[in-house]
């Protein structure tokens, strides 16, 4: 084989060995008992079994605790907000039995994609380190930074963290067939997965950190440093042009569309996707997909295909500077999608909001 | 300003740190007839105290009817709107809720306060609504976001800020308007001069005519068939004319086109299009 031929034949090699890699890492993770072919309806029906699960282990007191009607006040009630500065309604993780806790457990690990238990996780074991910088700082020590929206709040007193403080409900009567939603959250977290049978919605849903990074057991732990770091590779993809339309020229210091702020549809601005070339479009669905992805898989791949279809009319906004490691505001807002990610006066305290204008609590199933 | 003395108060300056600034969100909605400001005023957890005094004048620990108005008032007075190069709009108070002072204590209970201000008549075309916050200088941070309209007749455009988002300047464009009173003028004015103008060819070609076949002095001819129709009567008058004319020419009426003035031809055609 003459030289070329050989150059050839490596180059190929090494294209399909980069590809294949690239596939798997593009893969998405999964829970253990999730397989690669589960339909949504499988899903859905898993879902279901884990929440019949949880049920089975309570008490009468317990199951009124946990359940709630599909119509009323309760789905709408989450925050970023620690409690009881926000009252949350629903089973404490404190209050269970250690059965409960597996129980609870499994069932987010059914309901969530693997990417999704684990930033789940990240963001409770994070509360439960600024707990710890609490207690060790004693009262006035370190103060739990950030806004939002209360909502109907608690009396005030002591604030708690930590990963016990954090809240299950029903919205309505977990079913294969009827809408329901899993409501999970407390400081920094709010999870609000609706199924309408084999369809699910994850809007609007707050995933947030602080601190956004600390060290556990000596492994550094960044429970949205993936949403940060694809970011800014995005931004730092565009060129000079396409940031001049992406960059908004002001300060966004907080959340347009947190907590208490369902129905409304702000103006988008930014760059279009539209403008964007095919690999900065991937690198911008990837983003998307660090929100989208926390369901699983059979749901994430429907949502993915709609924010795709949609990606024309999608906008791409960023404040702040374009150097990883900076504190930078940035929104993806398309037909079905909003996104942002909102530093809270520094690096160390992310809010995130995740919703769907057209489908928040699964409005549009919810209602057939 | 309202904030800016207890932020100066509290001591808590202009710090970039959440826990001392007091944010401040404004959506605003573009309507047909309207502009809605619905703002979201939140004290953080180390100037709440401050803002908690400034609202609970009396200091009871409880916001009454009469603190909160006054309050909600004193921002009101704060911003201001206007569209085009027009005046000051009137902001008028809509709504406005308080949480209690212990959970505003908290740091992260907001006041709503939603404005409201008629807008003038706007014609279809671009217009600019501006929006300014001067609702405390210091330790606030604001946002102002237009919402996307609700009604296809509106449409936004653009949005342009101050690097602080205390000022809001939304260009929109407005479809299908109902005229404004400026638009009612040109219309008139159209109106008439489709009207004058049929009037002005009857006249023209009576004028022409009458050069052609001079009508002597004291005969009564001046009234053109157009106007005649239109006014509805004087069909004496009209025949009067018509007989006279015909009488003179000894041609059939039928033939008075084919002999028209060339040069007039499209002049006479044009406006037999109106």
């Amino acid at each position: 084989m003459k030289a070329s031929g050989h150059i050839a034949a490596g180059m190929l090699l090494a294209l399909t060995v980069v590809s294949a890699v690239g596939l798997a890492q593009r893969q998405p993770a999964r829970a253990p008992n999730q397989t690669a072919t589960e339909t949504s309806a499988e899903a859905t029906r898993r879902i279901v079994a884990a929440a019949q699960a949880l049920v089975a282990t309570l008490d009468e007191a317990g199951r009124a605790k946990v359940q709630f009607p599909l119509e009323g006040p309760q789905k709408a009630r989450w925050s970023n907000l620690p409690s009881p500065i926000f009252q949350r309604e629903g089973l404490r993780i404190a209050d269970l039995t250690p059965t409960q806790r597996d129980a609870v457990r499994t069932l987010l690990t059914t309901a969530l994609s693997r990417q999704g238990y684990e930033k789940v996780e990240a963001i409770m074991q994070g509360d439960e380190v600024l707990r710890q910088a609490q207690s060790a700082n004693g009262p006035g020590g370190a103060q739990p930074g950030g806004r939002g929206r209360g909502g109907p709040g608690g009396a005030g007193g002591g604030v708690s963290f930590g990963k016990d403080q954090y809240y299950v409900a029903f919205v309505g009567t977990p079913s294969v067939t009827q809408p329901w939603m899993l409501q999970f959250g407390g400081h920094h977290l709010a999870i609000n997965l609706t199924l309408g049978g084999s369809q699910a919605s994850m809007t609007p849903s707050l995933p947030a950190a602080q601190p956004a990074t600390y060290t556990i057991e000596g492994r550094t732990v960044r429970p949205l440093g993936a949403e940060n770091d694809k970011a800014f590779a995005l931004i730092n993809a565009l060129d000079s042009a396409q940031r001049s339309q992406a960059i908004l020229s002001y300060r966004v210091a907080d959340l347009v569309l947190g907590p208490g702020q369902d129905g409304r549809t702000i103006q988008p601005e930014g760059i279009r996707a539209s403008a964007l070339t095919a690999p900065q479009q991937a690198m911008l669905l990837d983003l998307a997909r660090e929100w989208a992805g926390i369901m699983p898989d059979a749901y994430a791949a429907t949502r993915m295909g709609e924010i795709k279809a949609n990606l024309p009319e999608t906008y791409f906004a960023w404040s702040g500077p374009t150097t990883n490691g900076s504190a930078a505001y940035f929104r993806i807002q398309g037909p079905t999608v909003v996104i942002e990610y909102a530093p809270q006066g520094g690096v160390d305290h992310i809010h995130t909001i995740y919703r769907d204008p057209t489908n928040d609590y699964g409005a549009r199933f919810a209602s057939k | 300003m309202v904030v800016a003395a207890f932020v100066l108060a509290s001591g808590a300056g202009a710090s970039a740190h959440r826990y001392d600034e007091f944010l401040q969100a404004t959506r605003i909605g573009v309507e047909s007839d309207r502009v809605r400001l619905e703002m979201s005023l939140t004290p953080g957890i180390a100037v709440a105290p401050a803002a908690i005094r400034e609202i609970d004048v009396n200091g009871d620990g409880v916001f009454s009817s009469p603190e909160r108005l006054a309050y909600a008032e004193a921002v009101l007075k704060n911003i201001s709107v206007r569209v085009d190069e027009g005046p000051a709009l009137e902001l008028a108070l809509a709504d406005w809720n308080f949480p209690a002072p212990g959970m505003m204590r908290n740091g992260d209970a907001p006041i709503s306060i939603t404005l409201q201000a008629e807008l003038p008549r706007l014609g279809s075309g671009t217009h600019h609504f501006r929006f300014r916050n001067d609702n405390a200088t210091l330790g606030s941070v604001y946002l102002a976001n237009a919402l996307v309209p609700d009604t296809p007749r509106i449409a936004i455009t653009s949005q342009n800020r101050d690097a602080d988002q205390r000022e809001l300047t939304i260009a929109f464009t407005v479809r299908g308007a109902r005229p404004s009173i400026a638009q009612w003028g040109w219309i008139a004015g159209a109106a008439m001069l489709l009207l004058v103008l049929p009037l002005a060819r009857g006249r023209f070609r009576l004028m022409r005519q009458e050069s052609r076949f001079p009508v002597p002095k004291g005969t009564l001819l001046r009234r053109s068939p157009t106007l005649t129709s239109l006014a509805g009567g004087h069909h004496d008058v009209e025949r009067q004319a018509r007989d006279w004319l015909e009488g003179r020419r000894a041609v059939p009426q039928g033939q008075l086109a084919e002999q028209s003035d060339p040069r007039t031809e499209d002049f006479d055609r044009s406006w037999s299009i109106s």
